[in-house]
């Protein structure tokens, strides 16, 4: 009798932190219970509750309207609630910013974002929010509308988010070069056939021009070898400094192969580029040859400097990887070129390069396409694109200096 | 790296000027001073963009730049726009610190930049972190000088004393939400989604978040100086280790980021 006394007075009393703190780690015991209850290999027992928690959720959009004066409401759609319930999330987001994914799996969650603690610590959250959407959704006054804007469009967003998380599609295509495939393979190794057919004409890799560095014998470097890279592009006459030493370019052959110890020009695009450098020690001796890093078709070559010390041409940075695919979709046939941050769309799919032969390099015989299709998309777009409108007010007001 | 030289000059500016500006007959020019710093240290990264032939803000210690002449730039427009020099030789002071720990460390210069950081979106998302890090670095920084200062004279706080960092935030806040927001328009033109829990992603939204907490627990509560001011400086600790720490965590390995890796 005594205890439920109390329990009353606990819920009774002015509500603030203390019980927006319970709620908050209410959700989290909640969301343990689904953890072992019903796990997550049961999509429809997951989706019934999912379903059930949005129909909630969205009716805390007319109850924090239609009920804004009364003291719970008012409670659950204040800012102690927000703080505690943003704390919560938080705390877990931070679990997972921690953690690597395979101790998370070992717990029995895919991963802390699907798990049903962080799902359940988003309900108080998402509540709060909603209902002071709700709330503060009339009249449409200059700090409301800021108000929707950068709530709603992060609820929006969330909305979106949970929208793409249900229907995304997200698949590989490995195209042969001159082999039409229509084949895809989700993240389980399951292949689905796509509504249109990929060819792969040509995969490039473009590359940067290639540098110099100096690497030295240093058993406890990670790679064994402690190497200082020269900053300038390789080309005839070049002249720069490494680590002490002086290099000279005295010729650059692109693209090259070895005959014994010379390197000669070829034109195969798939030849290593190779240099014949000469190198001046602090001590002022010389040292000249032939450097090469080497590829398909010839191993590399380095010019001795000392018993622990060499000078070498590193393997040139990738400047751009490109795939050049026929497309075939229900009988019109197209091109498309496809690369990194250069997406090609086909039939309502967003293509991407995703991989390659990295062994290979250029000389790649395949390429890897990621092919999405995102119908949350457009809402998450929605929902940033009014957080960017949101936010720029508020920057406007901060350097305003007024409220 | 003539350009260096420039900046070892505008550092020492930089520290006649924080021993200077609390003499009022020398806040004049210390102003001049930080102003020519801060010229040099566009003049700086100008230089270095030019030698490079892509835009400095690849690895660490380019971004470090930025920071580093972003800090006093912004704390001396901030400082003008809102009537006050009270941020002036902190700002200074870390400015200096981090181009000293640049000039300490110099990096071998790579000129190559990877495919997946050639994009539209490269250069706004970077910017806009380093000037929103920039602001909320500084509002931190104050907030924890603050507080160590008001424990130590044993002096209570006022609710006054979270003003400067509390516009400081208004400022930086909006601006991390812009970086986060151009990050996941860029990932999606990159990668294919827009928000994969990368670990990067992760601690940039619990930078956010951080922030976000401080905005609304002010907006309750602007009696509790201390609180508003501690809360700063977890926000800080956060964007610190979302910033330089994300790589040394146990979550480092996973980046889905294929083509970052080199
Ligand atoms: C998108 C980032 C966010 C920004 C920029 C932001 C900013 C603000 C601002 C400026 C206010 C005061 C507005 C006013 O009273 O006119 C406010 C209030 C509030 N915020 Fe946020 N906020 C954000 C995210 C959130 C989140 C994630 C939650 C909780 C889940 C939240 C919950 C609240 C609540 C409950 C209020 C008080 C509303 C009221 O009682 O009228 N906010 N926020």
């Amino acid at each position: 009798m005594a205890s439920s006394a109390v329990r009353s007075g606990f819920w009774d009393g002015p509500l603030g932190y203390a019980q927006a703190w319970v709620v908050a780690f209410a959700s989290l015991v909640v969301g343990l219970g689904f953890h072992f209850a019903i796990g997550y290999d049961s999509p429809a027992g997951m989706g019934a509750v999912l379903w059930m928690a949005w129909a909630l959720l969205a009716s805390m959009l007319v109850i924090g309207r239609a009920m804004r004066t009364s003291q719970v409401v008012q409670w659950i759609t204040g800012i102690p609630f927000a703080v505690a319930s943003t704390s919560l999330v938080g705390a877990i987001a931070l679990v997972g910013g921690v953690v690597p994914q395979s101790v998370v799996q070992g717990w029995g969650a895919p991963s802390v974002w699907s798990a049903w603690p962080f799902l359940m610590a988003l309900f108080p959250m998402l509540a709060n929010l909603l209902g002071s959407i709700g709330k503060r959704s009339w009249p449409l006054n200059y700090s409301n509308v800021l108000y929707i804007l950068s709530h709603a469009g992060l609820a929006v967003a969330i909305v979106g988010g949970a929208v793409s998380g249900a229907t995304l599609e997200r698949k590989t295509m490995t195209l042969f070069e001159g082999q039409p495939s229509q084949l895809a393979e989700d993240a389980q190794h399951r292949q689905t056939k796509m509504p249109f057919t990929l060819t792969l004409r040509e995969f490039r890799m473009d590359t940067f021009p290639p540098t110099l560095a100096i690497a030295r014998r240093d058993a406890s470097a990670p790679d064994g070898a402690h190497v200082v890279n020269g900053s300038s592009f390789l080309k005839a006459g070049a002249l720069e400094r490494i680590d002490g030493y002086k290099v000279e370019v005295l010729e650059f052959l692109p693209k090259a192969a070895s005959v014994g110890s010379r390197w000669i020009s070829v034109p195969w695009k798939t030849a290593s580029p190779a240099a014949r450098v000469r190198a001046t020690a602090p001590d002022g001796e010389r040292f000249e040859g032939w450097v090469s890093c080497g590829g398909v078709e010839s191993s590399g070559a380095a010019l001795e400097l000392g018993p622990d010390v060499a000078l070498a041409m590193p393997r040139p940075r990738p400047r751009k990887f490109q795939s050049s695919v026929d497309v075939d979709h229900g009988g019109t046939r197209r091109s498309v070129v496809v690369e990194v941050n250069g997406k090609a769309t086909v039939g309502g799919y967003d293509l991407y390069q995703l991989d390659y032969d990295v062994a290979m390099g250029a000389a790649s015989p395949y390429s890897v396409i990621e092919v999405v299709r995102d119908r949350g998309l457009p809402v998450v777009y929605l929902g940033m694109a009014m957080m960017l409108a949101g936010a720029t007010l508020h920057l406007w007001h901060g350097i305003g200096g007024r409220k | 790296m003539t350009a260096v030289a420039l900046w070892l000059g505008a550092t020492a500016a930089y520290g006649v000027d924080a021993l200077s500006s609390r003499k009022s007959r020398w806040a004049l020019v210390a102003d001049l001073l930080m102003a020519l710093g801060a010229v040099c240290g566009i003049a700086l990264i100008a230089a270095l963009w030019h030698n490079l032939g892509r835009p400095p803000l690849r690895t660490l210690g380019e971004t470090r730049w930025w920071y580093a002449v972003a800090v006093p730039t912004l704390g001396l427009l901030l400082g003008w726009r809102f009537q006050t020099r009270a941020m002036n030789a902190l700002a200074c002071l870390m400015g200096a610190m981090f181009a000293t720990l640049n000039l300490q460390h110099p990096e071998a210069m790579d000129r190559t930049l990877m495919p997946a950081l050639q994009s539209p979106w490269f250069v706004p998302h970077v910017v806009v972190y380093m000037v929103a890090y920039s602001a909320l670095g500084l509002s931190s920084l104050i907030a924890g000088w603050t507080l160590v200062r008001s424990l130590w004279a044993k002096k209570a706080l006022s609710p006054s004393d979270v003003d400067l960092p509390h516009r400081l935030v208004t400022v930086g806040l909006p601006l991390l939400t812009c970086g986060l927001l151009f990050g996941a328009f860029w990932a999606k033109e990159a990668w294919g989604h827009y928000w994969t829990w990368d670990p990067k992603e992760t601690w940039a939204f619990l930078t956010w978040f951080a922030y976000l907490t401080y905005l609304h627990v002010r907006l309750r509560h602007s009696v509790r100086p201390a609180l508003n001011l501690g809360l700063l400086v977890v926000g800080f600790a956060t964007l610190m280790l979302c910033w330089f720490g994300v790589n040394a965590m146990p979550t480092a390995q996973e980046s889905v980021h294929t083509y970052t890796r080199d």
